[in-house]
């Protein structure tokens, strides 16, 4: 006997290729799967603001291995309050480089920040924080 | 005194008063009084007429110029007094009116020849004893009066006329009454022979009175001694028919408002005009929830024939009652029995969503559930529109059967007038049905998802349709009737007005499923015009967080070794993606995958299937050459690292498929490459034929097994909410237990168990020791 596929439908679920390797993600010990430090929701998922996932509310990670949505550390680090801070260790937060998740979010993230920016803010301060977060 | 001697005593006298002629005349006097003498059978005239001797001496006695009227007065006396004598004697011997008419005629006989009374005298004599008769006799009475009946029943208005006319001159009075009970019975019978199964006929009521009128009118209203045309008469009679059509229709009611549904539209449109109390409703509402109970809510009447019937019912409460103060009364009778079942909501939205019967999941169903089905959708076709148009427009036609000149004696403006400006009663429910534009505006669509115990039922069921549907969606396009019920779907439920509702976030999953299709539709183009990549695979690239609520995708699935070739397929396309999309990797998910294979065998033959991914990897183990010593299921199992249930299972379906065999001798599985030679050794081979056939069996209970399993896994996750509620409140009854969790449990882990499937999972719990039952029915935990 021989057997052929003619067609073959396979369903594939995409996720975030955050550790750039094959390591099994937490999700598989059993523990609860990976959250957006700001808004608790998976990476896989969306921010609260919008409605479809991927390519519509991409992730990034920080140097600080603390990853976010997009959308969520945009709006963390528009306050005053944040100081260009990752919220959640407090380092200064900057694009992880070298990892492809980060690569096509870099130059958007910051033309972006740079643009929501609130005009009032911009002592030296920010600015530095501002070109840290891009550069670094 | 002896009554012979009075008779004695009368003659003696009737003797002397004769006087001198006595003593010529004596003996035929005698003869004469012995012929008109009913007490003596045996001499007198036997209802023949006198011979000569008497015939001469009546004349002589008449002829006589000088007896006086003492004589004739003591003939007359004699004469009643031995009819009385005999009546007496005999009157309980009478049952029927045939005898009674047969003793008056006995008695009245010799009157015709010996004139001594006037017609007035004779019959105050008879009616006198009539009404004794008839007072102190009931049976007879009750015989007659029956007999009555019954003629009048039969159409024979002449004898009846007798009988009616007797029973009046015994009592001395019109028995109105009497007759008018019996005309009544006679309306009820003559209205159940020709309203009986008349469905389809628009004015039955109408039509049966004028028929009946013009048969029976006639002599009826001389009986009753009335005139023809006295309305008033008529008016009473007619609301008889009336009366009696709802109570016809009231019996049937389970008929016209289910089995006959669209046929018997007619009648029920007549029912609306004439059903003019709350009480008649209540009946006829009543009537029908206790048929609907004992018919349609039974264990082995289905869930689609149970839809059906209560959407007819539904439909046809809709169009009998136009106040919509009755059909959440069906709806609430009806929820508790359908919430019991696990499909109601699923063949509901079949049906609503139009999203056709051929597509509902399981196979078995015969013609006779496809049939009910296609049914069902096609009542429920256009039940998204306002019931305004679809079922009230019949009522307005029926306006004109009123006609604002009723009176003839009235002058016709007074009549105009009353007619439009003064309603008696005042009509309540013509215009809370004109003004209630909300309810109007409700359709069938609103009412039945009243059925259900919230929009979320719906929504879950239609999310879990839509996300079955899209991942077995082999390729991209999606039929025209799902994205419209989604549309619909949204547009019903009005999601847009309750943003950031947990419906929405739910129904907008699908939103991002139709896009993940869309996405992988434009993806999948490109990729194929990669040279490197084949083109015969069609990947579907979802975001899993959005397929469903159920952890499937989240879960390391374990999956099987797949052919070389197709692996790398795979990877591949996972590799090219990852270049498309940066930073994103997929995983492939062979549990919801699907293949089309194309399979030739040694004798040339070629079959193709369509099958679940992992079962086209179990049989691709036996495609290479160097297999044609067989497999054995360890061996399998090995190559493919699939579990033994999924090759059990797929080794079971390739065997039914005529596609493998197993080899008994060997222990072995084989491809059938010759099937016609195969064929005639599985006829010899009882043995192996035997097991082919159980083998369908072992599938049956495989499914059965695995629903339950389902049940208990989805009941498993509900367990830490169990042991919570136990731990502080001690001891709970299921159905405390039950409603509790349908409060606690969060809509994500979900919870829809029944009742019964709650007290079965709790029986397990008690099984394995985790928890106690009490003779009282309550469960405790086990400390």
């Amino acid at each position: 006997m021989l057997l052929e596929f003619t067609k073959v439908y396979p369903v594939f679920s995409w996720s975030w290729d955050i550790c750039g390797d094959d390591n099994p993600p937490k999700e598989n010990e059993g523990g609860e799967e990976d959250v957006c430090g700001i808004c608790r929701v998976s990476y896989n998922g969306t921010c609260p603001s919008c409605k479809f996932p991927g390519d519509d509310c991409p992730l990034v990670v920080g140097d600080c291995n603390h990853n976010f949505h997009v959308h969520c550390i945009q709006q963390w680090l528009d306050t005053s309050t944040a100081k260009g801070l990752c919220p959640m260790c407090r380092q200064p937060f900057s694009l992880k480089r070298g990892v492809a998740i980060n690569e096509c979010q870099m130059d958007r993230l910051a033309k972006l920040l740079i643009h929501a920016q609130p005009p009032g803010l911009s002592d030296d301060q920010d600015l530095m924080m501002e070109q840290e977060f891009v550069v670094r | 005194m002896d009554e012979s001697e009075e008779g004695n005593r009368l003659i003696a006298s009737i003797h002397n008063a004769l006087g001198d002629h006595d003593v010529n005349f004596g003996d035929d006097l005698d003869g004469v009084l012995t012929w008109i003498n009913p007490n003596d059978p045996d001499s007198n005239h036997q209802l023949r007429p006198p011979i000569l001797r008497i015939k001469k001496a009546v004349k002589t006695l008449f002829n006589f110029k000088d007896v006086d009227d003492t004589f004739f007065e003591l003939l007359r006396q004699f004469l009643i007094y031995q009819t009385r004598r005999h009546f007496f004697a005999n009157f309980e011997a009478l049952l029927n009116f045939k005898d009674v008419q047969k003793l008056e005629k006995y008695y009245e006989f010799p009157l015709n020849f010996v004139v001594v009374f006037s017609a007035s005298e004779w019959l105050d004599e008879i009616n006198g004893l009539r009404g004794y008769l008839v007072f102190s006799h009931p049976i007879f009475k009750q015989n007659v009066m029956l007999r009555l009946k019954q003629l009048l029943i039969e159409d024979d208005f002449e004898m009846a006329r007798k009988v009616y006319e007797w029973l009046c001159q015994a009592e001395g009075r019109p028995l109105t009454t009497l007759l008018i009970d019996i005309i009544l019975v006679k309306v009820q019978m003559y209205a159940a022979a020709q309203m009986g199964a008349v469905w389809t006929k628009r004015f039955v009521i109408v039509e049966t009175f004028n028929s009946f009128i013009s048969s029976y009118w006639g002599p009826l209203s001389e009986m009753l001694q009335c005139a023809e045309d006295d309305h008033a008469v008529t008016q009473e009679i007619y609301q008889c028919f009336e009366h009696e059509f709802i109570r016809i229709r009231t019996q049937q009611v389970f008929e016209v408002f289910v089995t006959e549904y669209p046929v018997s539209k007619p009648t029920l449109l007549e029912l609306r005009s004439v059903l003019k109390t709350p009480s008649r409703y209540t009946k006829l509402i009543t009537e029908l929830l206790y048929h609907f109970e004992a018919k349609m809510l039974k264990p082995s009447v289905t869930t689609a024939e149970i839809v059906l019937s209560y959407v007819k019912a539904i439909k046809s409460i809709l169009t009998v009652d136009v106040s919509f103060r009755y059909f959440r009364l069906l709806t609430e009778f009806v929820r508790p029995f359908l919430s019991e079942r696990r499909d109601t909501v699923v063949t509901f939205l079949y049906a609503l969503l139009g999203l056709g019967s051929s597509e509902s999941k399981g196979t078995s169903q015969n013609s006779e559930h496809t049939r009910i089905a296609a049914q069902l959708a096609e009542e429920l076709m256009d039940s998204h529109k306002p019931i305004m148009n679809s079922t009230l427009e019949g009522g307005i036609q029926m306006l004109p059967e009123r006609s604002p000149v009723l009176n003839a004696y009235e002058p016709i403006c007074q009549q105009v007038f009353n007619y439009y400006l003064h309603w008696t009663p005042e009509p309540m429910d013509s215009i809370q049905a004109s003004s209630d534009d909300a309810l109007m505006s409700k359709s069938l669509f609103d009412i039945v998802v009243d059925l259900f115990e919230s929009k979320d039922v719906i929504i879950t069921a239609f999310i879990t349709l839509y996300t079955k549907k899209l991942l077995d969606l082999k390729g991209y396009k999606l039929e025209q009737n799902w994205a419209k019920s989604l549309k619909l779907l949204k547009q019903k439920f009005n999601l847009k007005k309750l943003p950031g509702s947990q419906e929405i976030s739910n129904v907008s999953n699908i939103d991002v499923m139709l896009r993940d299709i869309k996405h992988s539709e434009m993806l999948c183009s490109d990729l194929h015009s990669w040279a490197s990549l084949n083109p015969t695979i069609f990947p579907k690239i979802i975001s899993y967080l959005f397929w469903g609520t159920s952890q499937e995708f989240c879960m390391p699935s374990k999956n099987l070794r797949l052919p070389l070739a197709l692996e790398q397929d795979l990877e591949r396309y996972r590799e090219a993606y990852s270049d498309i999309k940066k930073g994103r990797k997929l995983k492939v998910h062979q549990e919801q995958s699907i293949v089309e294979v194309n399979l030739t065998f040694e004798d040339k033959r070629t079959v193709k299937f369509e099958v679940p991914l992992k079962r086209a990897v179990v049989l691709s183990c036996f495609s290479e050459h160097e297999e044609s010593k067989g497999l054995t299921q360890t061996q399998i199992i090995e190559r493919t690292g699939a579990s033994e249930d999924e090759v059990v299972q797929a080794l079971q379906f390739w065997r039914n498929a005529s596609v493998l065999y197993h080899d008994e001798q060997l222990g072995v599985y084989k491809p059938v490459e010759h099937l016609e030679s195969e064929k005639t050794k599985a006829l010899t081979d009882t043995e192996d034929s035997e097991s082919i056939a159980t083998g369908k069996n072992s599938e049956f209970h495989l499914s059965v097994d695995s629903q339950q399993r389902e049940i208990t896994d989805a009941m498993e996750k509900v367990w830490p909410f169990i042991k919570g509620m136990l731990t502080n409140l001690g001891t709970m009854k299921v159905d405390k237990i039950h409603s509790f969790l349908k409060i606690a449990v969060p809509k994500e882990i979900g919870f829809v168990a029944t009742v019964s499937q709650l007290e079965v999972y709790l029986n397990i719990l008690v099984d394995e020791g985790k928890l106690v039952s009490n003779a009282n029915g309550t469960f405790k935990l086990v400390k």
